[in-house]
């Protein structure tokens, strides 16, 4: 601008221009018009489109775990139909090149309209920024970068979502301890593996009913699957008794009661400040167990949702006298009884067996046809040519014979080949591979699904898997990892989500891990008798359960199938029913027994097999413990593009149950029954089936 | 349409036995050899492991490659011919059919031979074919450079024949070193007009698309490479052919060519 006034200024330079404009100015103007209808993503990349991000809880996250990530866009320009974009790059440095995970999602956004969209991310490191961008028609109409080095905590979470708590007592630095969040309920995540880093949550003089459906599911889920959550009570009681609380709760207050300063001290300590009265919840029958009373009021009562805790505090934690107590915090803290702080999810660094994807392939893959195939083949061909070769040489005028060989023989021959090594044999294009574990979270109505998903194809082309029926989360696969065999991906959420390996290139096994909370009902209670195990199992999973096997006390056991919806009864005796399983594992007594019911499969045994190492510590079971195994179907359904493709799967169901002693059985049975006789006395968690609830696995 | 009876008469060799057909076999146990020996021992299991898809599509169409470009020198120094087939001397010197049509007959000729030998291979290509991935159209390719590169090496057999096929045994070692020099040593100075490389480009790991250094796609920088240069050589060829019809006029007094035929 400058220069183009100073030359503007003076005489000749006007002119100079004038002949310039008159030369080229048409040229310009035609320009400027064709450049008109390009220059619309560029001003809309130019502000037309605001995003605003929220990473984690309260915009802080534990890195290397799952976090929720909410973007707020805001149309200031036209109609908008695209994707909206977050490009997670993991730690990989070392390894020449970070893996870049792209969570992808439609975005339909009028003009003048905002609308928040959610994801689940597991952020890997902090040297590298989230990035989010709004595409449309291959073109970036606008992007934001995250720095996440100043949103990161290293220590677990504990959210508090309440009205006028104030916890902020429990923070506490160290590599194991807790970092205090108090996040808007509506930013909750809704996927249950959002949850990743917390610890616990506090809930206080607050409903669940804000939450969406998608948001109370996940946060279920996460109890079912190992979550923590503490309920304060209140004067306020009414919000407990909301339909969704009331379900996770061990019982509904009735009303209010006062407890005398007195008791109140004899059941918390004298450190209490407390001269008058303190209203606390008046609680009917509940269920669980009471964790803390003061004389015949409980005070804090604890209920058992899957592998996960729900604690009723049937008192104001943010009130007087407690809201000042400087014993709160360890209150608190023995009675959320928190688990040493875990690693991240998917470990990748530990070095491990064939992995049971790559058993699926091995073992039910279509492999190639056999060498002696190829030799007999063409063994075939070549003397049939070489016959009408010789033949033609002897009867020359028989100039068929010739014709036949060259062209009637290889048309034949081009066709069996075809067929033979072909579309029968070995199928061409996509195949997907997966082995997948559900275990029971007892007593929740839900399971977790572990799964190893691989894709292949023999052509090199983008794969796409678009599947339905579960919503897990994905990482790449530890094997991956390890190989440094790291591929990019994009993960498309909607109604029909998919997992896109962006590595084209062919007989390229593209894996992954998932995870997901899926609901799936299988309660089983096992009381050891002196001649074998008895065993009581309800399959209300909605699936049919095939070879199903017990292995306890050093004997596999063949159940047989269990139709969705049975329920079986069974006497076991060790003597005529069991295969001793010896010395060697039951793994492998599994897999190879000839019982009446097919086979289990191996893939899926030795996932089952690694799921208790991970989370148990041995592959073997622990005395007193049974485990249940048996093979369904996969929840994982391949669709769209991806319906037709070649499919590999293999699913097994494994349960892990604690075995009641016959005699305690029967005395526990009683004392429950007077237990229920009692007004308040607990209810479930005492009975037989309470003892099921050690299934396969812990939380993570 | 009248046919060009130099395409006839291949059409009718082709259909009846002879020695061509006999050398060809040779050529196709070879290429079934090489198939057999890049089969796939292991599993599809390793090979995920290895992230690397088997090789026998590659190593086929490479030999069916270096087999056919042979078969197209040899045929073209006439060290054989289709039974009943008549050489291009005689086509030329012996009858009045414009050079032109002699020169095409004679190039659709061999493309039409090429054609045949690349059916009796395709069993072999397609058994490659089905467990090695890769794309039709990458097959198409290489299969279009095969063909062209055997027309280039048939007018390079005829050429030398039409210099120097009155000596035998030269002819027999001139059209050998040529194949040697062609696809080695040609091939490893300037790659993309090497069909060992063309045919790695085209069905390897992944499918890639090289330019060559005037930006051209290397796939079509070598088909048309071939095909200019056998276009040269088919005029060369004109020009000898022409050159051998006036000096035989000369020779019998301005009398036309095909007179003497009886």
């Amino acid at each position: 601008m400058t220069s183009r006034d100073t030359v503007l200024d003076r005489g000749y330079g006007r002119e100079h221009a004038g002949r310039l404009w008159r030369g080229y100015g048409p040229l310009a103007s035609l320009i400027v018009l064709l450049a008109l209808p390009g220059a619309r993503p560029l001003a809309m990349a130019s502000g037309a489109i605001d995003i605003a991000v929220t990473v984690g809880f309260a915009d802080t996250f534990r890195p290397g775990h799952w976090t929720p990530l909410s973007v707020t866009l805001t149309n200031r320009g036209a109609d908008l139909a695209g994707a909206l974009e977050v490009q997670v790059s993991g730690d990989g440095v070392l390894r020449g090149r970070p893996r870049v995970s792209t969570h992808r999602r439609r975005l339909e956004l009028d003009r003048a309209a905002r609308k928040r969209l959610q994801f689940v991310v597991q952020p890997q490191g902090l040297s590298r920024p989230l990035v989010i961008r709004v595409r449309s028609g291959g073109e970036e109409l606008a992007r934001t970068e995250v720095d996440l080095r100043s949103r990161f905590s290293a220590q677990r979470l504990l959210l508090v979502l309440g009205r006028d708590a104030d916890l902020d007592y429990l923070n506490d630095g160290a590599v194991d301890g807790l970092r205090v969040l108090y996040p808007h309920p509506e930013l909750l995540p809704a996927h249950w593996r959002g949850y990743d880093a917390v610890a616990a949550i506090v809930l206080q003089g607050l409903s669940l009913d804000r939450l969406s459906e998608k948001q109370f599911d996940a946060l279920h889920k996460w109890l079912a699957q190992g979550g923590t959550l503490a309920v304060s009570g209140g004067v306020d009681y009414a919000l407990l008794r909301s339909a969704r609380l009331a379900a996770l709760l061990p019982g509904v207050p009735q009303g209010i009661t006062r407890l005398d300063a007195g008791a109140l001290k004899d059941a918390l300590g004298a450190s209490l400040e407390v001269t008058s009265p303190v209203p606390v919840n008046r609680l009917g029958a509940f269920r669980g167990q009471v964790r803390l009373r003061a004389g015949e009021i409980p005070l804090i009562v604890e209920h058992r949702v899957g592998r996960g805790r729900v604690l009723y505090l049937t008192f104001d934690v943010a009130s007087p006298p407690f809201d000042r107590w400087q014993g709160m915090r360890a209150l608190f803290l023995q009675t959320l009884q928190l688990p040493p702080a875990a690693m991240a999810s998917l470990g990748a660094t530990e070095p491990g067996p064939v992995p049971p994807l790559m058993e699926l392939i091995r073992d039910a893959a279509p492999t190639y046809p056999t060498s002696a195939t190829a030799f007999l083949f063409l063994v075939l061909y070549l003397g049939l040519l070489l016959a009408a070769c010789a033949l033609a040489a002897r009867a020359p005028r028989q100039n068929w014979l010739a014709a036949a060989g060259g062209w009637a023989a290889p048309a034949l021959f081009a066709s069996a080949a075809w067929l033979l090594f072909g579309p029968g044999a070995f199928p061409r294009g996509a195949s997907a591979a997966a082995v997948a574990v559900i275990e029971p979270l007892p007593h929740s109505g839900y399971a977790r699904l572990t799964l190893e998903l691989g894709m292949y194809s023999s052509r090199s082309r983008a794969l796409r898997l678009e599947y339905l029926g579960v919503e897990p989360v994905f990482a790449p696969h530890r094997q991956a990892q390890r190989d440094g065999k790291i591929a990019d991906w994009v993960f498309g959420d909607g109604p029909r989500p998919y997992a896109e390996a962006l590595d084209q290139r062919r007989y390229v096994l593209h894996a992954l891990e998932g995870e997901d909370v899926i609901a799936f009902r299988l309660d089983a209670s096992i009381v050891d008798e002196a001649k074998g195990p008895r065993l009581d199992l309800n399959n209300a999973s909605g699936r049919g359960l095939e070879a199903v096997w017990l292995v306890f006390a050093g004997y596999a056991y063949e159940v047989g199938p269990v139709a969705a919806g049975a329920r079986v009864e069974r006497r076991l005796i060790a003597a005529t029913h069991g295969v001793a399983t010896g010395s060697a594992s039951w793994r492998d007594v599994l897999r190879t027994s000839s019982g009446a019911s097919p086979h289990l499969p191996a893939a899926a045994l030795s996932m089952v097999q690694r799921r208790l190492q991970e989370t148990s510590g041995s592959e073997s079971l622990a005395p007193g413990d049974a485990l249940l195994v048996a093979r369904t179907s996969n929840p994982m359904r391949l669709a769209g593009a991806s319906a037709h493709w070649s499919q590999q799967e293999s699913t097994a169901v494994a349960l892990r149950i604690a075995v009641v002693a016959g005699d305690s059985a029967a005395n526990e049975a009683d004392s429950a029954r007077a237990d229920m006789s009692r007004p308040g006395g607990p209810e479930s968690d005492a009975t037989p089936h309470a003892t099921v609830d050690r299934a396969a696995t812990g939380s993570h | 349409m009248r046919i060009n009876p130099l395409v006839t008469e291949v059409l009718r060799g082709l259909n009846r036995q002879g020695k061509a057909q006999l050398d060809y076999l040779v050529l196709l146990t070879i290429q079934a050899v090489v198939l057999f020996l890049w089969w796939p021992k292991s599993g599809l299991g390793p090979v995920l492991e290895s992230e690397h898809g088997p090789d026998t599509l590659i190593a086929l169409v490479m030999t069916v490659g270096v087999t056919t470009a042979y078969h197209a020198l040899r045929a073209g120094a006439e060290e054989y011919l289709l039974p009943g087939q008549h050489g291009l001397r005689d086509w030329a010197f012996a009858t009045p059919l414009r050079l032109g049509r002699i020169v095409r007959g004679y190039v659709l000729g061999q493309l039409v031979h090429s054609v045949h030998l690349l059916v009796l291979s395709s069993p072999l290509l397609l058994m490659a074919f089905t467990i090695s991935g890769g794309e039709w159209q990458a097959l198409a390719w290489c299969a279009a450079a095969t063909l062209l590169q055997a027309l280039f090496y048939r007018l390079s057999g005829a050429l030398t024949y039409l210099v120097i096929g009155r000596h035998r045994s030269e002819c027999h070692f001139i059209v050998r070193t040529i194949l040697v020099v062609v696809y080695a040593v040609v091939g490893w100075l300037v790659p993309f007009t090497s069909h060992v490389v063309f045919t790695t480009r085209a069905l390897g790991e992944v499918a890639s698309a090289g330019t060559t250094f005037s930006g051209i796609p290397e796939h079509w920088a070598f088909v048309a490479l071939y095909a200019g240069v056998s276009m040269i050589a088919g005029l060369v060829i004109y020009v000898l052919l022409r050159r051998g019809r006036r000096a035989i006029a000369a020779s019998r007094g301005g009398r036309r060519l095909g007179e003497a035929i009886t």
